[in-house]
């Protein structure tokens, strides 16, 4: 009896060591994987990289494209100005020429008389005269009203000619006035006519004075039009004749390829494309004289903004995008940087609350195991200690003899004896399943049957349950398959689910239990409670770590952020749904064959 | 004054059967009490001078239990005995008004101090 006394305590010393076993056992190893390894926070970089150069890049482009265009725009605006003032000037030139040679004319139309201008001598006179002023005057002749040449001073022998079936010799008549197209004449000379009509004082009479004018002046106001080498500018007639020398249009008299553009008194300028390769055409009429001033601009491109400035260009462009780039790059190591500093942050704190739940795990269970414990061992203790009483009373010579025999009997040594066996039976039940319990601690996959596992977890909340009065219903079905997966991880899971549904209902509360399957590879594990369920606005918060609806001293407010850690650990989900003063209920769903995660 | 009836509240029958004979054997008067409800009428059969009881004991809860039994009867000296080692919980109890606080498993000579303790008067902190 005395030995057994004795057991007792050595099994407080055998329950000394199993708590400290169970302090070296992995409760929940690294909960949460590191978040990210090194190839996603380079990936992450590189998207960071590419987002923060796009974002900059995007308006950059759209400033300097959109100035680029702007910038073009004006300068070609101003070149057109530019061409349209050159061939106005142009063509007020070669008016004032003509201006001048039909003043001329018409001076000596009006100050000599019929004689004076059929007389050889004084032509020959005028002739000289006009030479004088005018030295591209080539020749100069009188001609009649039947369009015979009857007085004539040049270099050719047209005296006595006749031009009454010349195209022009009734134009003259109608209009007073006609100055011919360029053309290369009987010696091949490139000039063109001036005709006037002088009206004599008999009616209906006439007479034509007509100069031929030499084109070397009129090419000489033609060039100062500021050409590139790729430009051309030229006289062409209304058959479209090429009237004055052309660098790529054709030789003098040559036909031109474009059709004279229709009529009009001001510089007209067209956009075209030859070849896909634009250039700008300029025509103006010339007044009095069968011209048109055409100008074909094909130094466009040498023109344009990108040419003139291609090198600054590039070199701003390029500087722009390389700073971008550079403080994109930057940026993306400096906001990596610290993502990697807050993830390692967020990862110490995690195996400090991994650390600091293990203890709080390892306190209850030591706490609840002492607890268990203590009571069979006072029985055993108390029985004993009766057994002991006995035997000193007997020894004691002034107890009533008979009393001690009439009390110690046989039976009654037997029934204390099974007492203490069955007091001892209870401690060993506790430290066997505290053993089991422990040795599934350890990470390892095995085949379980959940609804066994469930029952075991329910024998550690038996008794504060049956204090309470809460009522467990239990429906499992019974062809749940064996699943692989951690037995000590679940059996954590279940456990804290439990107990948090304990604490959510009131005394003779209700908590189901429900194990069933939908699918092959998964099943499912559903735990009600009739409690008074969570808020909308705290379910959200329900797994995060030290979030805890229970008062201070009841929870620490990582049950469930490690058990959400763990079923995902096992490769499963857990869900909660709750109803305010109608309870809660969380869903484990498991896969047949755990998928871990190490 | 006599101070000889105790009254014992605990779910383990086979405990409080045994503690109930040997605190017999040493000459007091004892009776049991399995849930609430039996402690609170075996109060209104007859005012023990000395309740012990455990923590969990079925149907109110320790501090309601604790409560009941100060109102029932006010003059008792209550002592927690239980399995439970947690410092805060013994506070709690003591702060509740229980008297002494006894941990589980425990030697008879150190129940029979505390009654004779309690029946005293001397607070056990005057004894520690």
């Amino acid at each position: 009896m005395i030995e057994e006394i004795k057991d007792t305590e050595t099994f407080k010393e055998k329950l000394k060591n199993i708590i400290a076993c169970i302090k070296s056992f992995c409760i929940f190893n690294s909960g949460e994987p590191t978040a990210f390894n090194k190839y996603r926070y380079r990936q992450l970089q590189v998207k960071l990289f590419l987002f923060i150069a796009v974002l900059s890049l995007i308006p950059l482009i759209l400033v300097s494209t959109s100035s680029f265009f702007w910038l073009q725009n004006t300068l070609s605006e101003d070149f057109n100005n530019q061409l349209r003032s050159q061939l106005e000037g142009v063509k007020n030139s070669i008016e004032s020429f003509l201006d001048v040679k039909l003043s001329a004319l018409r001076f000596v139309a009006s100050s000599y008389n019929q004689d004076e201008l059929l007389n050889p001598n004084k032509i020959r006179d005028i002739y000289k005269n006009l030479n004088k002023e005018f030295e591209d005057i080539i020749d100069l002749g009188v001609i009649n009203a039947n369009g015979t040449m009857e007085s004539y001073v040049g270099p050719y022998n047209l005296l006595g000619s006749n031009f009454s079936k010349q195209f022009w010799f009734n134009n003259v008549i109608v209009n007073g006035v006609y100055i011919s197209s360029i053309y290369s004449g009987f010696r091949n000379v490139p000039h063109f006519i001036i005709l006037i009509k002088k009206d004599l004082p008999d009616k209906g009479s006439f007479l034509i004075i007509r100069a031929a004018v030499n084109v070397k002046t009129l090419n000489a106001i033609l060039s100062p039009i500021m050409l590139k080498q790729e430009d051309d500018a030229f006289l062409i007639d209304y058959n479209g004749i090429i009237q004055t020398p052309s660098r790529f249009h054709g030789k003098l008299l040559d036909e031109y390829k474009l059709a004279p553009p229709p009529r009009q008194n001001t510089v007209t300028l067209e956009s075209r494309k030859e070849d896909r390769v634009p250039y700008m055409q300029g025509y103006v009429y010339i007044k009095n004289a069968p011209w048109i001033l055409n100008a074909v601009i094909k130094s466009l491109e040498k023109r344009s903004l990108a040419t003139i400035s291609s090198g600054e260009i590039l070199l701003i462009i390029f500087g722009s995008v390389f700073v971008v780039f550079i403080v994109s790059i930057r940026m993306s190591q400096i906001l990596i940087g610290r993502i990697k500093k807050s993830d390692r942050e967020r990862e110490e704190a995690l195996k400090e609350i991994e650390h600091t739940n293990k203890l709080a795990s390892i306190g209850r269970l030591a706490a609840g195991v002492a607890h268990e414990i203590n009571n069979p061992l006072s029985i055993i203790s108390q029985k004993a200690g009766l057994m002991k009483d006995f035997i000193d009373m007997s020894s004691d010579m002034d107890t009533n003899k008979e009393l001690i025999e009439n009390l110690f009997t046989k039976d009654k040594f037997i029934e204390l004896t099974n007492g203490i066996t069955s007091a001892v039976d209870r401690c060993r039940t506790i430290t066997h399943r505290l053993l089991g319990f422990a040795r599934r601690m350890s990470v390892s996959i095995e085949e379980l049957n959940i609804n066994e596992l469930i029952k075991e977890v329910l024998i550690f909340t038996e008794k504060e349950i049956s204090r309470r009065n809460v009522q467990i219903e239990l429906d499992f079905f019974e062809k749940l398959p064996k699943i692989k997966s951690d037995k000590g991880l679940l059996q954590q899971v279940i456990l804290n689910i439990i107990t948090n549904a304990s604490d959510a209902v009131d005394d003779n509360g209700l908590i189901k239990i429900n194990t069933y399957q939908e699918v092959e590879n998964s099943i499912w594990i559903s735990i009600r409670d009739d409690g008074h369920g969570i808020s909308k606005s705290q379910i959200k918060h329900i797994f995060e770590p030290f979030f805890t609806t229970k008062g201070k001293d009841k929870g620490t407010g990582l049950g469930l952020s490690i058990s959400y850690g763990i079923i995902k650990k096992l490769g499963g989900t857990l869900e909660v749904q709750s109803d305010v003063n109608k309870g809660t209920t969380f869903y484990i769903n498991l896969p047949v064959e755990a998928n871990i995660e190490i | 004054m006599i101070c000889d009836k105790v009254l014992l509240i605990d779910d383990e029958e086979d405990f409080t059967a045994t503690l109930a004979e040997r605190l017999k054997l040493r000459g007091y008067d004892v009776s049991i009490a399995g849930t609430s409800d039996e402690a609170l009428s075996s109060i209104r059969e007859g005012i023990p001078n000395i309740i012990f009881m455990d923590l969990q004991v079925p149907g109110l809860s320790s501090s309601d239990l604790l409560s009941a039994l100060k109102k029932a009867a006010p003059e008792s000296r209550i002592i927690i005995l239980t399995g439970n080692a947690d410092e805060t919980i013994k506070q709690k109890t003591l702060d509740q008004g229980a008297y002494d606080f006894i941990l589980k498993p425990f030697k008879i000579k150190e129940v029979i101090n505390r009654i004779i303790d309690a029946c005293q008067g001397r607070h056990p902190s005057q004894t520690e």
